[in-house]
């Protein structure tokens, strides 16, 4: 247990680092490690909240340090790998803390060992199919607007636009989720 | 069972912070990495839709218990297994837990744990739980919940399956002890009477008469008097014995699972055991938040009355030693023996003894010592020798008084087995007659 909180202390911390000395050089460069580094404290104090929060503000503020960086394949790539690298060991942390807090001694027969195991694929089988959806996006967006020359208003209504469409993907997914499986039954 | 609404974790609000947070940055400050954000977070939550919690549960859950009934001793091990069927879906993370009353502790295996089922299967999974304290406990509700990988959406349910268990006061095995009450009754028992009766010893012999067994005819005495000479045995009778246990909550020394009260209601178990087999007839009244007594009665059944009694007692109460004396002498069998089971922390409780021994009463006191438990639970720091030794004097004032007003005293270290010390106690007053 302690072997594997080192490690995954180690990676992430490794993470955050390769994130800011990878960055562009700017003012904002080391504020991914920093608030990494907060999130590994929260990750050893077993705090979901401190874990979370930090996870949150370290992906915005590696954004906010590579906000100024060309828009060319490599650097899509990049970002990407980073994010899901990030995104893939904060669910495994989270996990690591929920079955820390299930049972706290070890037991052959409570079937966490195989959880943690299988924890792992089902973490792997989602965030693959969300990269592989995000890059086919970038790549679709990226080559579709190769030497476009757009005039401001233009380039304003298209952001809207697609600001808009965000929007309404996201608020439809939140209402599918929403009235699934909702209803409370008693009985039965 | 009783289904809760999907909850969405802090992983999924965080996501879609992410979209809106990438959509205003990304049109205020005109770059385009803020959209990264936005798509990421919006892919992983369209590949995450798969894992959605089934929208219906469908899974049979029962839980079981190794033993026909659900009655154990103290500090004994009860072995739980709650089987499940799942009818439904596969399900790829399924928490179970079944709720345990505080003081019941699982001893072996998990009664949390997290499990996979596929369509169809069949699962169980055991522990063993064990309770330092007596009393009637329910087992239940088993709460289950699904989470998805990432733990963005979670489901609850509640299944109101509920098991009653009954934890029985540790009884010591005393099968030297002979405890038995001054005065018999008419009903066969095992203290020799010193009178003619039914019985196994012998006695005397006498004339042969009409209505005799012919098993009892001396054949020996008859063929040398050339008349026919029966037997006689000794009788051999019982008593009543009423046990009363003190459970005035501010008399009670100790902590939860270490306390004289605690140490009281094993010994009214043990030796209502011993009594019962000797086929004394014992009753039983408990002083604590309520005032409970069983009349004296022999036999397996009446057993089970004192030690369901005995499980559910509850300390508490001002109830005093007056109202006990008044239900003795309303209720019970007069002349019987009592044994009062209390550490004596009342000092007006000697009285109302002495009083007792002064109507006829056979009066034992078995004394759980508390300055003994107290210096068991206290720290070397705390204790103070000078008030233990101040302590000590008053109980031993107090039991001296009681010793010569003549009360049987039984001053019982709790950490030692009693059956020593009582036998020590009854040896020592039979050679006193």
């Amino acid at each position: 247990m302690k072997m594997e909180n080192l490690s995954i202390s180690l990676l992430m911390m490794l993470s955050v680092g390769a994130m800011s000395f990878l960055s562009p050089e700017s003012t904002y460069r080391f504020f991914p490690l920093v608030i990494g580094a907060v999130s590994v404290i929260g990750y050893n104090l077993r705090s979901l909240l401190i874990l979370d929060t930090g996870i949150f503000f370290t992906l915005l503020s590696y954004t906010l340090a590579v906000s100024r960086i060309a828009p060319s394949l490599e650097n899509i790539l990049m970002i990407t790998v980073f994010f899901f690298l990030i995104l893939g060991m904060w669910f495994y942390a989270r996990n690591t803390i929920l079955i820390s807090d299930i049972v706290k001694r070890e037991d052959p027969f409570n079937g966490l060992s195989d959880y943690k195991r299988s924890s792992i694929n089902q973490i792997l089988n989602t965030l693959f199919p969300a990269m592989l959806l995000s890059l086919i996006g970038f790549v679709i967006v990226f080559y579709s607007s190769l030497d476009m020359a757009l005039d401001q208003l233009t380039e304003s209504l298209i952001v809207v636009a697609l600001s808009s469409a965000v929007f309404l993907v996201t608020l439809s997914i939140i209402k599918i989720l929403s009235s699934h499986g909702e209803k409370s039954k008693d009985g039965s | 069972m009783k289904e809760n609404i999907t909850t969405k974790n802090r992983p999924f609000v965080y996501l879609v912070a992410f979209i809106v947070a990438g959509v205003v940055l990304g049109n205020l400050f005109r770059s385009w990495v803020y959209f990264t954000v936005t798509i990421f977070s919006l892919s992983i939550l369209v590949a995450a839709v798969r894992s959605l919690p089934p929208t219906k549960f469908d899974i049979d859950i029962e839980r079981e218990s190794k033993r026909d009934g659900k009655d154990v001793y103290v500090d004994d091990e009860l072995e739980i297994t709650i089987k499940m069927e799942n009818n439904g879906g596969k399900i790829r993370y399924l928490e179970i837990q079944d709720i345990l009353p505080g003081l019941i502790e699982v001893s072996d295996g998990c009664d949390h744990q997290i499990i996979e089922l596929d369509e169809g299967e069949k699962t169980e999974i055991s522990y063993n739980i064990s309770c330092p304290i007596t009393g009637n406990f329910e087992l239940g509700p088993i709460k289950l919940r699904y989470r998805d990988a990432l733990n963005l959406f979670s489901k609850e349910m509640e299944i109101d399956e509920q098991m009653e268990i009954r934890v029985l006061p540790r009884t010591e095995e005393m099968k030297k002890i002979d405890i038995n009450p001054s005065y018999t009754k008419h009903w066969l028992g095992e203290v020799k009477s010193k009178s003619v009766g039914v019985g196994s010893e012998f006695f005397a012999i006498r004339e042969y008469q009409p209505g005799d067994q012919i098993r009892d005819i001396n054949w020996k005495a008859t063929a040398r008097y050339y008349d026919p000479l029966t037997n006689e045995y000794e009788g051999e009778k019982s008593g009543d014995v009423i046990l009363v246990v003190d459970g005035y909550q501010k008399g009670i020394v100790g902590t939860m699972e270490n306390n004289t009260m605690r140490a009281s209601i094993d010994v009214a178990a043990s030796l209502s055991e011993v009594l019962l087999s000797a086929r004394h007839r014992v009753g039983l009244i408990v002083s604590g938040e309520y005032m409970n007594w069983v009349y004296p009665g022999t036999g397996k059944n009446h057993h089970h009355k004192i030690m369901a009694n005995l499980t559910k007692f509850e300390s508490g109460g001002s109830w005093g030693l007056e109202g006990i004396k008044w239900l003795l002498e309303e209720f019970f069998p007069r002349r019987s023996m009592i044994i009062f089971i209390s550490p004596l922390t009342v000092p007006e409780y000697s009285e109302t003894l002495i009083d007792l021994c002064m109507r006829e009463y056979d009066v034992v006191l078995i004394s759980p010592d508390p300055l003994k438990i107290e210096k068991e639970i206290l720290e070397d720091d705390e204790y103070e020798e000078a008030a233990e030794a101040l302590s000590r004097a008053e109980r031993d004032h107090i039991l001296d008084k009681l010793w010569s007003h003549g009360t049987m005293v039984v001053d019982w270290d709790p950490k030692e087995p009693l059956e020593p010390t009582l036998q020590e106690v009854l040896r020592y007053r039979y050679r006193r007659g």
